[in-house]
C-alpha cells in the first residue's frame, strides 16, 4: 500500500471525494482508526519540538525581512 | 476499504491522472481560442452569460458570426464540446464512461441552470445597468450562479444520497477547477502584459506570503493536533499540512511523505471538504463586507483561508464579482475584472508548489527519526527518492505557468499579436467559467454535512475547528494585509 503511494501515480482528491461520497469510509471505520490512534499516542518528541519550532522562528523572521523589504523599499 | 486508487487505462501519468488532463484540456481550449490571431474563429460559439431580465437574452454566442445559434444553440454546442473532452479524459483515468456520461450531462445542465439564474438582474445587476434593464433597485451581487452551483450540489449531495452518488463519477471538482486555472493562465498573462508592475507585485508578495502562512500555520497546528487533542504524528502531520493551508491535495502528499496509512487522508479529506464548502459560502462574503476597501488583501487572504485549490479559486472569483460590484456601487470606480481571483490563484500556485518541497523535508525527518511510532522502530521507513518531489508535483501548475509565460512574452515581444491573444484568451474563459460552475457544483455535491456530523470524528473536526477559527483566519488576515495593503486593481 505505501508502495502505491509513492509510485508514479498517486491517489488523487477527487478519488477520495468519490469514496467518501459512495460510502467506502464508514462511521465505524473512523471509530476504529480514530480510536487505535488514541491508544498509541505518546508525548512530543525533541525533534517533534525542534521541527515546529525552527519552522515558526523561519516563518517570523523571514516575516520582519518581508514587511521590511516591502515597505522600506 | 483503504485502497483509494482507481485504476487507470494508461499506464503513463501524462494520461492517467487529472493534472494532466487538466494540462491537455487547458491548452487545448487555449490553442482553439488562439486561432483569433490568424483570424479564426473556432470559439465563435461558446455561450457568454450575462445579466438578463428577459431569460431569451441571458445566453448568447460570444462572436456574432455564431448568433444564429441562439442561447439554447450556444449551451448545447458547449455541452458536447466539454463533454467530449471530459470523456477522453476520464476513460484514460479509469471512469465508467456510460455512467460518466449520463452523470456529466446532469452535472453540466443544473451547473447551466444555477449560472443562468445567478444573472438575474435583480441579483446581480449593477447600479449603472439598472436603468438599462428598466428596474430601480438590485442587489449587485455579480453573478451568483457559482453560488447557486454550490448550493444546488449541497442540496443533493445532503438531501438525495442516491443521486449524489450517481453523480458522483463526474463530480470532479479537482480537475475542473485545475483545468479551469491553466485556462486562466492565459488571461492573466494578459492582463500582466498591461500592468506589468501590478503583475510583478502580486506574484512576488503572493510567494513571501505562501512561505510566511505555511511556516507559521503549520507547526501551530501540528502542536494543537498533538499536544492538545493527543494525535500521533501519523495523523498529525497529515492533519498539520491538510488543516492548516492545502487541504486534500496537501494531505495526501503529507501522508505519503511520512507513509501514513492511506485511511489517514482519506478521513481527512470528509473533514476538509465540509469545511471547505463553509469557507466557500461565508468569507468571500465576509471579505466583500469588510475588505471592498483592500481589494487585494481579500483576494490573498481567501487563497491563505479557503482550503482545496477548488474552494479558493472558487472563492476568489465570488469575491471578484462581489468586491467590483460593491466598490462600483459605492465610489463609482469600475476595477478591472479578475486582479483579486489573480491574488487568490496566485497563492494557491504557490501553495501548491511548497507542498512538494514541504513533503520532502516532512520525508526526510521521518525517514531519519523514525516519528510515526512510539519506538521509532514499528513502521519502516523507506528512502526518500528526489523523483518523488516531481512525482508529488502539481502538473496543472505546468500548464497554468507555461500559458500564462508564452502569452506574456507573446504579448511583448510581438505587440501585434496582443489583439488576437486578448480575443482568443476571452473566448477561452468563457469555457473557464463552464469548469468553475461545473467544479462549484462538485464542491456542493461531494459535501456531506450530514454524514460528517454521524462519522465519528468529533477530535479531527475540533483541530480544526480551533485552528481554522482561532488562528489561521486571522494570521493569514494579518499576513495578507501587510504584503497587500495600499495595492488596489487598475480601473477600467
Amino acid at each position: 500500500m505505501a508502495s502505491e503511494l509513492t509510485s508514479h501515480r498517486l491517489p488523487q482528491a477527487d478519488e477520495y471525494y468519490y469514496k467518501q461520497t459512495n460510502n467506502h469510509i464508514t462511521p465505524r471505520d473512523n471509530e476504529i482508526e480514530t480510536g487505535a490512534d488514541a491508544g498509541a499516542y505518546f508525548p512530543l518528541q525533541p525533534i517533534e519540538k525542534k521541527l515546529c519550532a525552527y519552522t515558526f522562528g523561519l516563518g517570523i523572521i523571514l516575516l520582519f525581512i518581508f514587511v521590511i523589504i516591502f515597505k522600506v523599499l | 476499504m483503504t485502497d483509494t486508487s482507481i485504476p487507470a487505462r494508461s499506464r503513463s501519468a501524462f494520461l492517467a491522472s487529472e493534472d494532466w488532463w487538466a494540462v491537455w484540456l487547458g491548452l487545448f481550449i487555449f490553442a482553439l481560442g488562439a486561432g483569433r490571431i490568424g483570424d479564426v474563429d473556432l470559439l465563435g460559439w461558446v455561450p457568454k452569460f450575462g445579466v438578463w431580465m428577459d431569460p431569451v437574452k441571458a445566453v448568447a454566442a460570444n462572436s456574432p458570426a455564431f448568433s444564429w445559434l441562439g442561447g439554447a444553440g450556444t449551451v448545447i454546442a458547449a455541452y458536447f464540446f466539454v463533454l467530449l473532452l471530459t470523456t477522453i479524459g476520464a476513460w484514460f483515468m479509469g471512469a465508467r464512461i456510460k455512467r460518466f456520461i449520463a452523470s456529466f450531462s446532469i452535472l453540466y445542465w443544473l451547473t447551466i441552470g444555477a449560472n443562468i439564474l445567478g444573472n438575474y438582474a435583480y441579483l446581480a445587476a449593477t447600479p449603472d445597468k439598472r436603468a438599462a434593464f428598466h428596474i430601480t433597485w438590485s442587489l449587485s451581487l455579480g453573478e451568483l450562479g457559482f453560488v447557486f452551483a454550490l448550493v444546488a450540489g449541497l442540496i443533493i449531495g445532503n438531501f438525495f444520497p442516491s443521486a449524489a452518488r450517481f453523480l458522483s463519477v463526474a463530480a470532479r471538482p479537482e480537475w475542473y477547477i485545475k483545468t479551469g486555472i491553466v485556462i486562466l493562465g492565459a488571461n492573466i498573462g494578459i492582463q500582466a502584459i498591461s500592468a506589468m508592475s501590478l503583475a510583478g507585485t502580486v506574484i512576488v508578495r503572493g510567494l513571501c506570503a505562501v512561505v510566511e502562512a505555511y511556516l507559521i500555520y503549520w507547526p501551530v497546528v501540528y502542536i494543537i493536533a498533538r499536544k492538545f487533542f493527543h494525535f500521533t504524528p501519523e495523523w498529525a502531520a497529515p492533519m498539520a499540512s491538510g488543516i492548516s493551508i492545502c487541504g486534500v491535495a496537501a494531505a495526501i502528499a503529507t501522508g505519503s511523505a511520512i507513509r501514513a496509512r492511506q485511511i489517514i487522508p482519506a478521513i481527512l479529506a470528509s473533514v476538509i471538504i465540509v469545511f471547505v464548502a463553509v469557507e466557500l459560502l461565508i468569507l468571500p462574503f465576509a471579505a466583500a463586507f469588510f475588505l471592498s476597501g483592500e481589494p487585494m488583501v481579500a483576494g490573498s487572504w481567501l487563497g491563505l483561508v479557503v482550503k482545496s485549490d477548488g474552494g479558493a479559486v472558487a472563492s476568489g472569483a465570488i469575491a471578484d464579482s462581489l468586491i467590483r460590484s460593491q466598490v462600483l456601487e459605492q465610489t463609482g470606480i469600475a476595477y478591472q475584472e479578475g486582479w483579486i481571483l489573480m491574488a487568490t490563484t496566485t497563492a494557491k500556485v504557490f501553495i501548491d508548489i511548497f507542498i512538494g518541497v514541504w513533503s520532502f523535508i516532512l520525508a526526510v525527518v521521518w525517514s531519519v527519526w523514525h516519528l510515526s511510532s512510539r519506538d521509532g522502530v514499528s513502521r519502516p521507513a523507506g528512502s526518500v527518492s528526489k523523483r518523488e518531489i516531481w512525482d508529488r508535483f502539481p502538473k496543472f501548475i505546468i500548464g497554468f505557468v507555461g500559458l500564462l509565460a508564452v502569452v506574456f512574452f507573446s504579448g511583448l515581444v510581438r505587440p501585434d499579436l496582443i489583439a488576437g491573444l486578448k480575443a482568443g484568451a476571452g473566448q477561452a474563459n468563457l469555457i473557464r467559467t463552464i469548469f468553475f460552475g461545473l467544479c462549484f457544483f462538485s464542491i456542493g455535491l461531494v459535501t456531506n454535512v450530514r454524514k460528517l456530523w454521524h462519522a465519528g470524528l468529533g477530535r479531527v473536526t475540533g483541530v480544526y475547528a480551533v485552528a481554522l477559527l482561532g488562528f489561521i483566519i486571522w494570521v493569514g488576515l494579518g499576513i495578507s494585509w501587510l504584503f497587500y495593503q495600499g495595492i488596489v486593481p487598475p480601473a477600467i
